[in-house]
């Protein structure tokens, strides 16, 4: 059956010749009107595809019809018919929401041709929207499964609490004595069996944290934390485990790490999922480092908005084709040590989730037989990010560009007047290549523009510091620093300090160390 | 021997057996309640020396029996030890702030309770 079509025109000769044209050589149902009233009208009676009206009636005109049309009807597709020389009203009436417009004289093949094209699009647009209808209604059908799932593992998790403590409760019991002596096998057994329960406790319990992740129900308490802290406590409250694998922990955390931004318990307990992780699956006499490095998500950002923690083991590592699957639920590598190391296979699960909530990513790399090393990152305070004391951009490149032999300009905006002490510290280890210069205005900054600059050394709140804080926000530094040999020096980590944690001699300290190393 | 009053408030029955003996055998005297009305009613006329209280009750739950003791100054001595198998922190802090002198998530070490029940009562 063809599509209906409501032709509206005042001119009987055109009514009756559009009604032949269409119905015959269209195929359209075709049904007609002398005036814009009449067509309202039936529309009112009947539902049509299509109306097809002149734009020229007595009364009601094109129009104010398709305008009405477009408000009574939204889902009636509406042509305008115009003559010569009334493309303003065409385009008005594609305005009031005509789908297209066609000049008299009539050409017939192309009108039944613009006709056809109209209704096609809006059959495709009623596919789509169907097919978009369908697909809202079934992702809240898995949004609610979803958190039918959640909330079943919770309850599941806590309805079997209560038994498992019962059950360990007897067997403590029985192993405590209290109920009578017991045989050797007996205790072997039992004591077993109450290492299971335990076992599946702490199974229950990464469940329920997991689902609790998963559901988006985590409770972050976030607040300005010293990362350091955390790490060496996370570190030192292992480190028993390792002793007894005579595993080392080094931690490498650099003088100037900034506050981040995080859950204190939360990061403690990605760490201590990550450490636990690596004294696991680490031989004995094996290694385990855990150092910190300023970082950007943002390929081209200048400034490292966030650190990122990575943990390195000298472990049995992680087959290639295991390394997308790790951080899945119950995801478990086989292979020769592992069968004696238990856990929840939820671990990583849970790790990543946390690490996620705080925005975050974590990531793994790993040789078998050589070991893991698992990254994550965490946001910088705020604060920190927002309006450092100190700011000290530092050059990734430094090394390279120096076995390269590139001239570079070294920046230090001065505010003290211990300039010169301060210039000595910095400057004293430097290579010859390297070009020094000591600024204290902005405009001596700028007419540098020309030559690459290594690294700037400044207090936030100066001129010149601004000055290149806002040539890398807004990605100029790319122009001096992408000009000659050595490109996009300035593509840097960043550091920042906290005011309270910097004293001058730190300061010179540090520059010696990053500068002159 | 000690004769001090202990009530466990508990309706799993199997988890009640199993926290009464070790404490029968430390000499206490126990008392249970299976929910929580009989628990509030138990603990005003008995007035034991400490409750190890549930959470999860019929009739009344262990927040509301635990609240409507210490808010009583001829209760309010009594130590309470919740025992619950909720272990959100959440929970356990709407715990402490009815008054509970101690939150103990299930399963426990049975060792530890003890430990706990005898420093409570030493105060």
């Amino acid at each position: 059956m063809g599509n209906s079509v409501l032709v509206v025109d005042d001119e009987e000769e055109i009514r009756a010749f559009l009604n032949k044209a269409l119905s015959r050589m269209g195929g359209f149902q075709v049904e007609l009107a002398e005036s814009g009233e009449e067509a309202l009208h039936k529309l009112e009676k009947e539902p049509f595809d299509l109306v097809l009206t002149d734009l020229k009636m007595p009364k009601m005109d094109g129009l104010q019809l398709i305008a009405a049309i477009a408000k009574s009807k939204p889902e009636t597709l509406t042509i305008m018919m115009t003559g010569h020389g009334t493309i303003d009203s065409a385009l008005e009436a594609m305005k009031l929401g005509a789908s297209d417009y066609i000049t008299k004289p009539l050409n017939l093949d192309e009108m039944i041709l613009r006709l056809r094209k109209v209704l096609e699009e809006k059959q495709r647009f009623i596919k789509l929207k169907d097919f978009a209808d369908q697909l809202e209604r079934t992702n809240q059908e898995l949004r609610k499964i979803d958190s039918m799932k959640s909330e079943f593992v919770s309850v599941a998790s806590h309805e079997l609490k209560t038994p498992l403590a019962a059950i360990k409760n007897a067997v403590q019991l029985i192993l405590s004595g209290k109920t009578g002596g017991i045989n050797e096998h007996q205790e072997k057994f039992l004591s077993m069996a109450e290492r299971n329960i335990n076992r599946l406790t702490n199974i229950l319990n990464d469940l329920l944290n997991l689902s609790r992740i998963e559901s988006g129900k985590v409770e972050l308490k976030f607040k300005n934390i010293v990362l350091k802290q955390i790490i060496q406590l996370a570190a030192s409250s292992l480190r028993p485990h390792a002793d007894v694998k005579s595993i080392q922990i080094e931690v490498e955390i650099p003088e100037w790490l900034p506050a981040i931004y995080g859950d204190q318990d939360k990061i403690e307990q990605i760490l201590t999922n990550l450490i636990g992780n690596a004294i696991k699956f680490t031989p004995d006499g094996g290694k385990i480092l855990i150092s910190v490095k300023p970082f950007s998500h943002d390929p081209n950002g200048g400034y490292g908005d966030m650190v990122a923690i990575s943990v390195k083991d000298t472990g049995i590592g992680i087959p290639a084709e295991h390394l997308n699957a790790i951080f899945e639920k119950f995801h478990q590598v086989e292979g020769s040590l592992h069968r004696s190391v238990s856990g929840t296979g939820l671990g990583l699960a849970i790790t990543k989730g946390l690490v996620e909530a705080h925005q975050g990513k974590i990531l793994v790399e790993s040789e078998v037989g050589k070991g893991s090393t698992f990254t994550f990152t965490l946001p910088l305070s705020k604060g920190e990010r927002r309006d450092p004391h100190f700011r000290f951009i530092l050059d990734k490149e430094f090394h390279q560009a120096q076995e390269n032999n590139a001239p570079l300009t070294l920046f230090l905006i001065q505010v003290s007047d211990e300039g010169g002490e301060l210039k000595e510290a910095l400057f004293s280890k430097l290579e010859e290549n390297v070009k020094q210069c000591l600024c204290r205005k902005a405009d001596i900054l700028l007419r540098r523009e020309k030559e690459k600059i290594l690294a700037a050394l400044c207090e936030a709140n100066l001129e010149g510091a601004q000055v290149i804080r806002r040539r890398i926000e807004e990605g100029i530094h790319k122009h001096p620093l992408e000009i000659g040999e050595a490109p996009a020096l300035i593509k840097v980590g960043t550091a920042t300090y906290p005011e309270e944690a910097l004293s001058k001699a730190e300061l010179f300290r540090l520059a010696r160390e990053r500068l002159g190393g | 021997m000690n004769s001090k009053k202990i009530l466990i408030v508990d309706d799993e029955m199997d988890l009640v057996e199993t926290v009464r003996f070790p404490l029968e055998m430390e000499g206490y005297h126990v008392l249970v309640s299976y929910n929580g009305e009989d628990a509030l009613n138990q603990a005003r006329k008995e007035n034991p020396d400490l409750i190890l209280l549930d959470l999860m009750l019929p009739k009344l739950d262990g927040y509301k029996v635990c609240r409507l003791l210490k808010f009583d100054d001829r209760y309010k001595h009594i130590p309470i030890l919740m025992l619950t198998a909720k272990t959100q922190e959440r929970d356990r802090a709407l715990g402490m702030e009815t008054g509970a002198n101690e939150y103990i998530t299930k399963p426990f070490e049975m060792e530890d309770l003890l430990k706990k029940v005898k420093a409570h009562l030493n105060k």
